[in-house]
Order: structure tokens, then sequence, then C-alpha cells
């Protein structure tokens, strides 16, 4: 497909999906970093008027995202939910459920108030916070990633400010990508963007809305 | 009024026609507005009226609310009170209640009310806050808005409309008083404070009348060929402002912004080292404390130049000072005759002010200002209108205090100006809004804030209580940090974001300190006092003003008498500019509307020089930018001042063919207007007030626990998911609807565009930027407009990457 973008890191195979999700072909592993889960109902239960209708996004999302590439397992890289429990934490356990040939396993973050007891659910578990696949460490907070091993993070929300002739701007969500270090894009709708504070010799690559492509000059081992 | 007349004769005092007519009217139960300037002895044409009133017929609590739109003024109003309570030997009680008042005094105050309370509009609205607040008003008789002009354009108005109108539903008989200076629409002023209720029926204005003479001096900088073409602060005056602060026995000198305060602060201590102790600084991050101590010092005579901003704009019995000194347009007449009154109080004295460019082509206002004031204009105040932000945020008000009754509080509000066209449906889905949160997706939704109990809407959660006192007020700034010395001496306080660009150990400039960064905690940042005097300043965020209309006119009066031989001073020392600008290009006179058209290493550029004021440029810029985008799909960024605007694009502009179609054509400019909106950020920019006004954002506390981050959000969110979801919310609409009133100014602009359709557009390439429009080009402040989709728009920047 030409809308995403495949390459090979720490000799794992890895494609950077437009859905703001990360796919490992070869482990048949999807990742899915900082959904946010449930904000709208937080927001509503604490007297904020969010739109009800906001939070239908995420599921939709979550469940084209899940169809289009039928991966054997998924990580959640953290922040799944927004914060303690509410109304859309059973419609979640419901959606993943429907996926009876997937295992979802979350990498709990720092919103993620909620504990599932192990077993409440057939196919979805709260793993460690540092999980090992192949050769790559999985995790939620890039500041805590095991040391000098190759890691994938989320925490951050990424975003990129691409720059044009004539003082224009826009802002988009994206990957970066080191040699030690991959920063996954929020996934969630209700989420914001920030520019990360990383070495002019990160790759970048943004999500447009016709895919994921490399911001030039900076492509990951050119 | 015997004994005050006997008063003011042991003084020395004369009572004045338009004191004693007051007299008379608040003696027999009226209502109305003086329009008397700063230091006429407004004051006292209200308060001794309601004193002696007491007097003859005493009762125990509130009776008078004197409501003041800053802190400075309460303690101001307190001493004139006290003065007159003393003199008269009356037996009356004075408070104040601010945000400044301790819980401590507040608490006593609720116990036992000071018969006069002296408060701000934010504070009167925590009152109807507070449990049982009809008995703190059971004696009231008589609610004093003072400085009512300065209130009258903004949203703190509104929440003064919407207080009386609480207060006239409790109190039938309630007295409304308000004091202006001259304003372009008094009538209407008075209007809206009074509402369409009973107050409104006996009532009437009271002139001062008193004329006062007042002399512009612009300074004319030495050398005109160096001066810059663009900028905003006026260093390069320094030199020449020296010498007329050694002159003066008392200076205020008036900035534009806060940052800019601190700035010449600095730098004349660094230029004329010897002023120091003389001088003083005074704006709205100052601590109270400071503020209060400068304001004191300058009353004593001890201290001879204070750097101020608008917040000394205002007072009542300052002793005047001998010289204004004014840095950078003040964009409009009122604000400049207001700021020139500071000097010369006496009557048959003349207020003197000088006028100091901080650009070149700015000393052309100098004269613009002399011949609006020469000509009496003074600008028109606009009330809001229809602002459901605030109207949201009033009645979850009463739903924290004592509940409220919907048709009670509905037919109060009608009779509001602001809400006077509010409908039953209108105000049904505020309710709704309240309740439910907008429409229920399903019944699980725990939506919580506003509940029905017997009919009564009211909040039971004491946590969404305590959040929504911590947050009622109009004025919308970024968290301020307060800045502390370890002993705990306040200094005054920045916005968060300042401070969190700062390392510690980092030096930064307040108040006119030099300090040192040692640490953060929560809301505080500790400093002491640096050695180094290199230190950021702090800009505290803030909106660009624009021109007045009136102000305008006479820009463009002057704009085209450079065309002719003149002898006005600032005329004459503008010729080698205007020079300079006829040989790159053109200076156009009355019925010329001048377009330049250059390229550059950036893009390209297309300026316009309408002379409307900042907001109507802006205005013409989204509509003509709209209809160029019609021609074909194309993003501009755009800045714009107060005599035009610059269009920049990667593209080439189709501006010829666009002018063969009549581009600034009156027809469909509402419908154009409106699509232009959807293309640009201002809409969006405006519900950043909106959404926190009316409680849609919660604004969290560092050092708070987790749990409240968690809700912690941006208008942005929401502005996107209620344009998808709920596109007829009518917080989203008003977004739309104060950017066509009050940034657009359809109004304005519909004059402006008649003009320009009576004008000849000449179109010119000067090659270079020109001195029209190099202040334009750069401005950093700019908007957004693009009609290409942003996949084009990606890979034309990708594109431009690679090459």
């Amino acid at each position: 497909m030409s809308d995403q973008i495949s390459f090979i890191w720490n000799e794992e195979k890895l494609s950077l999906l437009p859905e703001k999700a990360i796919l490992l072909p070869e482990h048949y592993t999807l990742l899915i970093a900082d959904l946010h889960f449930g904000k709208t109902s937080h927001f509503r239960k604490n007297g904020l008027p969010i739109p009800a209708k906001s939070a239908v996004a995420d599921f939709e999302a979550l469940n084209h995202v899940m169809r289009s590439y039928n991966p054997e397992k998924v990580y959640f890289l953290g922040d799944l939910f927004h914060s303690e429990e509410n109304q859309e934490w059973p419609f979640l356990i419901k959606l993943l459920a429907s996926f009876t040939n997937t295992q979802f396993y979350l990498i709990p973050g720092n919103h993620d108030l909620v504990s599932i007891p192990n077993g409440s659910s057939t196919n979805f578990f709260i793993s460690e916070e540092t999980v090992q696949l192949g050769n790559i460490f999985l995790c939620h907070d890039p500041a805590e990633v095991p040391k000098n091993q190759p890691s994938i993070c989320g925490h951050i929300h990424p975003g990129h400010r691409l720059k044009g002739k004539g003082r224009q701007s826009v802002m988009l969500p994206a990957f970066y990508i080191r040699q030690e270090l991959i920063l996954m894009p929020a996934f969630g709708a209700l989420t914001g963007l920030v520019t990360p504070d990383l070495p002019t010799s990160t790759s970048v690559a943004i999500v447009s809305p016709s895919g994921v492509l490399w911001v030039p000059k900076r492509k990951f081992g050119a | 009024m015997k004994e005050v007349e006997v008063w003011f004769r042991n003084n020395g005092w004369k009572p004045q026609a338009f004191q004693k007519e007051a007299w008379k009217a608040y003696a027999q139960g009226e209502s109305g507005l003086v329009n008397a300037p700063t230091g006429s002895g407004k004051t006292y044409s209200l308060l001794l009226p309601a004193l002696m009133e007491s007097k003859k017929k005493p009762a125990n609590g509130l009776q008078i609310i004197w409501i003041s739109p800053i802190r400075a003024l309460t303690k101001e109003i307190e001493l004139a009170s006290l003065r007159a309570i003393e003199a008269l030997g009356l037996n009356f009680t004075v408070g104040v209640r601010t945000g400044d008042t301790s819980q401590k005094d507040r608490a006593a105050q609720k116990k036992n009310m000071p018969n006069l309370l002296i408060t701000t509009p934010e504070s009167l609205h925590l009152m109807l806050a507070q449990k049982h607040y009809p008995g703190t008003f059971k004696a009231l008789r008589a609610v004093v808005v003072d400085e009512w002009h300065e209130l009258l354009g903004s949203k703190r108005g509104v929440q003064v409309e919407l207080a009386l109108s609480r207060l006239q539903g409790l109190l039938p008989e309630l007295r409304i008083w308000g004091i202006s200076a001259t304003i372009g629409n008094l009538i209407e002023a008075k209007e809206v404070l009074l509402g369409y209720g009973k107050a409104s029926k006996d009532s009437r204005i009271i002139r001062a009348n008193i004329e006062k003479e007042i002399e512009i001096h612009t300074l004319i900088p030495e050398e005109i060929e160096t001066f810059p073409w663009a900028g905003h602060l006026g260093i390069k005056m320094l030199q020449q402002v020296i010498p007329l602060l050694e002159k003066s026995s008392s200076t205020l000198i008036f900035t534009n912004t806060r940052s800019f305060a601190e700035v010449w602060y600095q730098k004349l201590l660094e230029a004329a080292p010897h002023f120091a102790g003389q001088i003083a600084m005074h704006h709205g991050s100052v601590s109270q404390e400071l503020r209060s101590w400068v304001e004191e010092q300058l009353h004593l005579g001890y201290l001879k130049i204070v750097v101020c901003t608008s917040s000394l704009d205002l007072g009542v019995d300052f002793r005047p000072v001998e010289t204004i000194i004014q840095i950078g347009s003040p964009k409009g007449v009122g604000r400049f005759l207001q700021r020139a009154g500071r000097s010369g109080h006496r009557p048959g004295e003349v207020s003197r002010i000088y006028f100091v460019p901080t650009h070149s082509l700015e000393i052309l206002e100098g004269a613009a200002l002399r011949e609006a004031v020469k000509r009496g204009f003074i600008e028109e105040r606009i009330p809001y209108y229809r602002s459901f932000d605030v109207l949201t945020q009033y009645l979850m008000t009463l739903a924290v205090s004592d509940g409220f009754e919907p048709e009670t509080i509905y037919q109060e509000i009608i009779q509001t100006f602001s809400y006077q066209s509010v409908d039953k449906k209108e105000f049904a889905s505020l309710l709704d809004f309240l309740v439910h949160g907008g429409k229920s997706l399903n019944a699980y939704d725990d939506f919580h804030r506003v509940v029905i109990e017997d009919g009564i809407y009211k909040v039971i959660s004491r946590r969404l209580a305590m959040l929504h006192r911590m947050s009622i007020g109009t004025i919308v700034s970024d968290q301020m940090l307060q800045v502390k010395y370890r002993s705990g001496k306040r200094i005054g306080q920045v916005e968060e974001w300042f401070i969190s660009q700062l390392k510690i150990g980092s030096v930064f400039w307040l108040a006119g300190k030099n300090l040192e960064l040692l640490q953060t905690t929560g809301m505080e940042a500790i400093v002491a006092p640096a050695k180094s005097t290199k230190g950021q300043v702090p800009s505290w965020m803030g909106g660009r003003m624009s021109f007045s209309s009136n102000l305008s006119e006479m820009l463009r009066l002057k704009m085209a008498e450079m065309l002719d031989p003149t002898q006005e001073v600032e005329l004459v020392s503008l010729s080698p500019l205007f020079d300079k600008q006829k040989a790159l290009s053109r200076v156009p006179h009355a019925l010329q509307l001048l377009i330049e058209k250059v390229e550059s290493k950036e893009g390209h550029h297309l300026f316009v020089y309408p002379f409307e004021g900042r907001f109507v440029n802006q205005a013409i810029a989204s509509l003509l930018a709209y209809r160029l985008s019609l021609v074909k799909p194309i993003t501009f960024s755009i800045a714009m001042n107060d005599y035009g605007f610059e269009l920049l694009s990667d593209q080439e502009i189709p501006i010829e063919i666009a002018l063969d179609s009549d581009v600034f054509s009156l027809d469909y400019l509402r419908e154009d207007l409106l699509k232009s909106l959807n293309s640009t950020e201002m809409a969006r920019r405006k519900f950043r007030d909106i959404a926190r006004i009316s409680g849609l954002i919660f604004q969290g506390y560092p050092g708070k626990p987790v749990k409240q981050r968690h809700l912690q959000s941006n208008a942005q969110l929401f502005f996107d998911v209620f344009s998808e979801h709920e596109p007829d919310n009518l917080l989203l609409k008003q977004s739309y609807e104060e950017v066509m009133d009050f940034e657009l100014e359809e109004g304005r602009l519909r004059k402006a565009l008649e003009r320009i359709a009576k004008q000849d557009i000449i179109l010119e390439n000067p090659g270079q930027f020109t001195p029209f429009g190099f202040p334009i080009l750069v401005d950093r402040l700019r908007e957004k407009f693009t009609n290409e989709t942003l996949q084009d728009r990606i890979q034309k920047m990708l594109e431009q990457l690679h090459s």
C-alpha cells in the first residue's frame, strides 16, 4: 500500500500506518498509543458539556483499523482510558470482545487509573509496563524506556509543524524515528499535538489525509 | 443638603451646578447617569446625597453599593467617603470588597455588612453566588456604577447589567446611577445601565459641561531620515523625552502595553540614572501593594515620573500632574483626552500632552488627534449584545447559591439591553445545555452540572460550586503566577507560560526590578534581586486595539493634506518619508485607493491601504482574500495595521482579474464575510474567551492532583467538536457573531466599501517594499486564510523542502 511507510528498524520490519498506528507484520501485531477513551464521559460527568457524540469517533476509528489489518495481537501503549472507570468502558470491552481472534494488551500509562481484574475479559489483559517484542521494547513514557534498548513509545502526542513559502504552516500528527526510539502519534481524536524536543537528526513522518509521508531531508536511514 | 454646603464652604469649595442637580435628582428617588470628567467632583455628586439620605432614614446593613471597574479605584472612593462621613459627623460604615479582600475580611463582612460597599462587577457576582444572598441586599437603596464608560464596551458591562437585573428583581424601588466620562453614545449608555425596568422610567442624564483647554504636542524625531519605518516601542525618542521630564515637576508616561512600560522604565533609568528614587512604575501586573504605594507617593508629590499603562487611566482624586506623555498611538480620541485630562485638573488650567511616535508614519497621528480633538469627535463605546457566555456563567452563579426559577430570571434578563431579544426557545436551550450538556446520546450519560428540584435549578455538587466560584469573571487571561521574594513580599504577577520558559537562575524584569528566578512552587515564583542587568521582559498577552472610526477619518484627512503645501509641524516633518513613498509608488489622495504588488523571497505580497483602522482593514482583507480565492484555490497569510493590510501567498495573486470583476462590491457582503470566516481562525480565537467565560473549559491549577488535570482541555478542542457535532450550539454561534460585530465591524465595513466604491483603484508595482507597506510586512501577528485542500498544501510544502 502506498499510503503507509515500511522499513526495517533494529532488524524488525515495521509499517507506519495512516491510521496513526504501527504494524509489526512479522509479529502479526498492531501498536496503538494514547486513545484516551472515555475523555468525553469524564468531561461530561464533571459538568463540562462536551458534545456526547464526540465519543463515537474513536470507537469507529478503532473498529476500522482492526478490520483493515486483522492483527493477532494489539498492544495499547498506555493512556487507553482517560481517567477513572466510566460508562464508555463496557462499550470498549464489548468491542474488543467482538474480535475473537485477537489478544489485546494494555501497557499502563499515567492516565490509566482503571484496574481490570485479569480474567474479567477473555481477550483483554494488562501487561507489564515494559514489554519486549523480538528486538524491540514497548512502553508508554519515553522517559522510562529500558536503557540502550530500541523502544517504541506514546505519551507525548507528537506533532510536526510543516512550514512553507508565504509564511504558511500546518501542524500534523507525526511519527518521530531515531536509531533507538520511535514516538507514536496519539490515536484518540480528542487529543492535542505537541512538538517533541528531539535532536534535528531525528526522522519525521507526518500523517496527512492521503497517508504517511516522510518529511524531506530527515528520512530515517537516508 | 445644608450641612454639605457648609462643609464645602469651610473647605473653600463651591458646589457645582451638576452636583446640585444630582443631589436633587437623587433625593427625589430618580435614577440616571452623571456625565463628568475625572477630577470634577463627580464622586461627591452621588456619594453625598446617598449619605445624607441614610442620615435621614437610618437603616442597618448594606444600603449603597458602589461599583468600580478597577481595584485601584476602590481605595480612593473609600477615602473620599470616609472624609465626608467624618466631616458630616455621620454614623456610617464603609467597606471594600474586591479580589484582593482577604478571606477573613470577607467572612467579617458576611456577618456584618458595611453600609456602603465598594466593589467590582466580579465581586458583586460572587456575592450572588453565596447562599441566602437576598438577605444581604434587604436594605439596599441604590447602586452607583463608577466609570461606566469603561465597563460599557466590555463583557464586564454585561455582568453589571445582569447583576442589576437580579437586584431590581429583588428590590423594585432600587435606584441605579452611573458616572461616565464623555463618550459618543451617552444616551445609549444610560439605557444599557438602567435596562427597561422601573429605574429607566424616571431617569435623566446630568452633564457637568466642563470645558478644558488641551494642548497637544507631537515630539518630532530629530532625524526623520534615520527614524524607523516600523516599530512599537519608541525607545529612539528617549533622548528627546528626558528634557521634558527634567523640566516638569511631575509626569505620567503612558505606554500601550505592560511590557513597554517595563522597557521604558529600565531604559529611562539607564539613560538618566539621577531619576532613581523619583521614578516608579504602575501597571495591572504590578502587585496591589506596590501600586497603592505608587499612587500614594504620586499623591504626596514625592514621585517625579510614573511609567504606566491604562491602569492609571481612571482615578477619582489623583493630584493632577504637570505633564502627560503618550508613547505610541492611543488608538482613540476618547482615551487620549482622558489621559490628557490627567494634567491641569483645576478649572481654567490647560491640559498638556506630548505624543511620542514610535515609527515614522505614526507622526501623522499627532496631527490627526489634534484635528479630532478640535472637532470634538469622541468615540462611542459599543455595548455587547446577546453574550450567551456571560448569561451561562450568570445562570450557573444563581444555581450555585440558592438556585433559580427559570421564568423569574427570564423575565428579569429580557429587561436588560443585552438580552432584550432572547426568546424563550433560546433561553430553554441554554437551560438544556446546563442540565443535560446539550444533546444526550444514551440513557447512561451521567452529565452532572445543574439539577432540577421542585422547579428550582440548582447545583448540588460542592466541587462544581467551588470551581464555579473560582472562575467567575469575564476577563480571560492565561494562568498567572504570583512573583514573590522569599520573605513573602509580593512584586506582581506574570503569565505562567512566561515563567515556564525560563530556567532557574534566569533573570527577568518585573515592576522595574531585575529578578532572578529561584524556584517555582504551585502558583508562585520565588525570586531574589538579580545582579545582572540583562533580563527578559515578560510580554503579557492581550489583543491589539484598533483605530476608532473617528481617528481613521482624521488620519485620511491628514493623509490627503500631505499632498498640498502645509504648515502643520507633523506633516512638514514627514515630507522626506512621503517623498520616498512617492518615488517608489504613490501617495493616494482622498479619491484613490492604493494597492501595491511586490514579489520577494517570501512569496507574493499584495498591500492595500484603506486607512480604516486595524479591524476594518482586517475585514476588507478577509473579504478580498475570500473573493480572490474564488478565482483559484489559494492560501494567504494576512497582516494588518491601522493604515492597511497585506495578503501574502506562495502563489501569484490574481488581483487584476479580481479588480475587473468588482472585488470590493457591496453585493453579497454578509454572505461572503461569513464564508470567509470559515477559512480563517477568527471565530475559533473568539471561542477561546467564550468557552472560558461560559465555563466550558476548566482552567487547571498547577500542583493539583492528576484527576483534576484530566479535566484540562483547550477551547480548540471544543470548537472542533461543536462544529462537527452541534453546529447550532448558541455559544459556537456567538463566536461568529462577535467576530462580525466587534472585529469585522460589519457596519463600519459597509461604510468603508461605499467609500471605496467612489475611489479610483491605483495598482502599483514598486519593486520593493514602501514606507507604507513596511510596518505591515514586519508584523508578526497574522491571520491565516486558506481554501486549498490540506493535502495540496502539504504536498506543496513538502516539495518546497525538496527543492
